[in-house]
């Protein structure tokens, strides 16, 4: 049985409206790192002009993956800025000219599944495709893997409280997203896609099965509303009752998040690199809680003053979500592909009482740990190796479930660091 | 504009110690009143006598470290207060029962780890045999029990206030040993009643699921094979083989590779 459970979910603020498009800033403040925070090689020069779309920077390491300008403009510098991380990082400063130039316009392809299977991985290694479920895990890499893709799962659970970034994206281009993953079939010769979603999205399930004579080998199936079944492993024990012990794709399943398939198809439609993302804004402190199309590099105070602003002026910053999320101590900060959504919260103060007992935690942890063990062994490290905190995948749950408000996550990252002292 | 750093996550379930309290407390109230109508002046005043010595005691020793007098610190002891209000034999002294009073309160303020029901319940239950049990519930109708029971469990189920494996696991067991003694007297409706707030409490139980079972299992075993006085005693002992046996199960499973 999957763990975990049904959650405060507050998705119906932002949910089934329009995406709204923000507007393009003056400039644009492109971080350079990539996956993992990796830092990045600049490879252009302060004072040049650059297109939109043209790689800024690489990654020195082994996924060598780029950084690209969302406008055209010129690079007017490089400064430490705060990442959403929280980090000072340097950051590419661009002076948008608002021409959206590109270097060389290649027009859109009719047919998206005639690539082989070498061009579509270079294409995503170029184009900068990556997962966008907070990971930033590069796409191409997954792809890549010299393995027999069987099966191809497209996550479209978004379990995140108040995100419905995936849902608006599936709603707007249901036809774009199948597309695609038929090229995929095509391509990679992947026997079976199974679109998932919640129980819950009626609306979503009765729009796909409307396209679903066309496509033979799509399928959708929908799992239970609880979190957090959206985590990879979770997912495939809830659809095929299968325990993956390292990586899915070894037992040939591949899992992508449906807004990385919509990448995926822009790319095979364009071949242009990703430089915007759809994002949700909402929380009880934005005035207009909706779905944004955005530019990577845009300020989030840019973001929310575009939307109507903020209804208070104290409280929690979010990015990604509520539970995996992390505040931020302004909003002068850019945004970048990983950033799924932002929300800004009421800061609610829980009083921190005594562990009572109660289980909870130990029963709901998705990877099996126990939270509340590790708490106590924190300074004990023969336990804390059997008790394995690095197995944790921070979802916080054991921290939501809590009746006494500890925080149990923060407590096993605090372990893990620890114990790897 | 004011934004505070803080670690998340940054929402939490409303099942807080608080809300869990509350509800073991409202689901007392039925077992107790209806003790109470069962012989109204002798039980109302030992009733009385309880909640004024435990309460007061409490609140006295609060007052003289210090501590802030508010309702939600108090709820552990409205707990013990209503519990032992139930499981108290009827023909118990009055002052005995008083002073007894202070004194376990004091303990209960003084030794966390006695801080909580199952201990108290434990040692009260010791007087049953001491004091004659049998004529405790003697006025009790066992489907009307049945019924406050049933209602009880599933509210508790519900709002997760208790360890519902444990409470599940041992009913069932002692449902079929009443059938198989053809007893379904006092004996039975104290084992429900000890079930729901004693042995499937927090505190001193084990927390991986497989394990509540077990451990529900064999408590249920031993209750329908040992008399009931070295059965509470038993508690004890298996509680704390349970609970290292549930620490080890917890490496187990942190071994397990996969989810
Ligand atoms: S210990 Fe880690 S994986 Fe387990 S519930 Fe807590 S945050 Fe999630
Ligand atoms: S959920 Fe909280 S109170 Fe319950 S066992 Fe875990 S740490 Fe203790």
């Amino acid at each position: 049985m999957v763990r975990g459970t049904k959650i405060i979910n507050n998705k119906n603020i932002s949910l089934n409206k329009s995406i709204n498009k923000i507007e393009m800033p003056d400039y644009v403040y492109i971080p350079l790192v990539t996956y993992n925070n990796k830092k990045c090689k600049f490879l252009g020069k302060i004072g040049n002009y650059v297109y939109k779309g043209e790689k800024l920077a690489t990654s020195n390491d082994k996924y060598d993956l780029g950084v690209y300008s969302s406008v055209s403009g010129f690079i007017r510098g490089i400064e430490k800025r705060i990442f959403i991380d929280n980090t000072l990082v340097d950051t590419i400063i661009i002076e948008n000219d608002f021409k959206e130039r590109e270097k060389a316009k290649k027009g859109a392809k009719k047919k998206i599944n005639n690539y082989t299977k070498e061009e579509v991985i270079t294409l995503l290694k170029n184009c900068g495709v990556i997962g966008m479920s907070g990971t930033g895990f590069p796409t191409y890499f997954k792809y890549g893997m010299d393995l027999k893709i069987k099966k191809l799962i497209i996550n479209a659970v978004e379990g995140e409280p108040y995100m419905t970034a995936d849902f608006s994206v599936l709603n707007s281009y249901t036809s774009e997203i199948l597309e695609a993953i038929d090229a995929l079939i095509e391509i990679f010769k992947i026997e079976e896609a199974i679109i998932v979603l919640k129980n819950y999205n009626q609306k979503a399930i009765s729009d796909l099965k409307e396209y679903m004579g066309s496509y033979t080998k799509i399928k959708v199936k929908t799992v239970k509303d609880i979190y957090p079944i959206g985590y990879e492993k979770s997912l495939i024990k809830a659809l095929f009752n299968i325990n993956i012990k390292t990586n899915p794709i070894e037992k040939g399943i591949l899992v992508n998040n449906i807004s990385t398939i919509y990448d995926i198809y822009k790319v095979l439609k364009y071949q242009k690199p990703i430089t915007e993302r759809i994002m949700t804004i909402s929380g009880e402190g934005i005035k207009k809680p909706q779905n944004v199309l955005v530019k990577e590099g845009v300020l989030i105070s840019e973001i929310i003053k575009q939307i109507g602003g903020y209804k208070f002026k104290k409280g929690l910053l979010v990015v990604n979500g509520p539970m995996i999320g992390k505040t931020l101590e302004t909003d002068n900060v850019a945004v970048t592909k990983q950033v799924f959504g932002i929300v800004f919260l009421k800061d609610v103060k829980c009083k921190i009482e005594d562990c009572i007992n109660c289980g909870k935690c130990v029963n709901i942890c998705p990877v099996r740990i126990s939270p509340i063990e590790i708490m106590k062994n924190k300074k004990n490290p023969s336990k804390l190796k059997k008790l394995k905190p690095e197995k944790c995948i921070k979802c916080g749950l054991c921290s939501y479930i809590c009746p006494s408000n500890i925080n149990l996550k923060e407590e096993v990252i605090e372990s893990i660091r620890v114990g790897g002292d | 504009m004011n934004f505070i750093l803080k670690q998340g996550p940054f929402l939490h379930s409303k099942n807080n110690k608080f809300n869990i309290e509350l509800t073991l407390l409202i689901t007392l109230i039925p077992f107790v009143i209806y003790k109470i109508s069962s012989n109204l002046i002798n039980n109302l005043l030992l009733f009385i006598i309880i909640l004024v010595s435990s309460l007061l005691t409490s609140i006295f020793i609060d007052y003289i470290k210090g501590n802030k007098i508010k309702i939600e610190n108090y709820m552990d002891d409205i707990i013990y207060i209503l519990i032992v209000s139930f499981i108290i034999p009827e023909n118990i002294s009055y002052l005995f029962i008083f002073l007894i009073n202070i004194l376990i309160s004091i303990i209960r303020k003084y030794i966390k780890f006695l801080n909580y029901p199952i201990v108290i319940g434990i040692i009260s239950f010791g007087f049953l045999d001491i004091f004659n049990k049998s004529i405790i519930l003697s006025n009790f109708n066992l489907y009307i029990f049945i019924i406050i029971s049933i209602i009880t469990i599933l509210v508790l189920i519900i709002n997760k206030s208790f360890k519902f494996r444990i409470a599940l696991a041992f009913i069932l067991l002692v449902t079929i040993g009443g059938f198989l003694k053809q007893d379904f007297g006092t004996n039975f409706m104290f084992l429900i009643f000890n079930s729901i707030y004693i042995i499937a409490s927090f505190k001193l139980t084990p927390n991986n699921a497989f394990i509540q079972i077990l451990y529900g299992l064999i408590l249920g075993v031993v209750a329908i094979f040992l008399p009931i006085f070295y059965f509470y005693i038993s508690i004890i002992l298996i509680s704390l083989i349970f609970i290292y046996v549930d620490k080890n199960y917890s490496y187990y499973l942190a071994l397990k590779k996969g989810i």
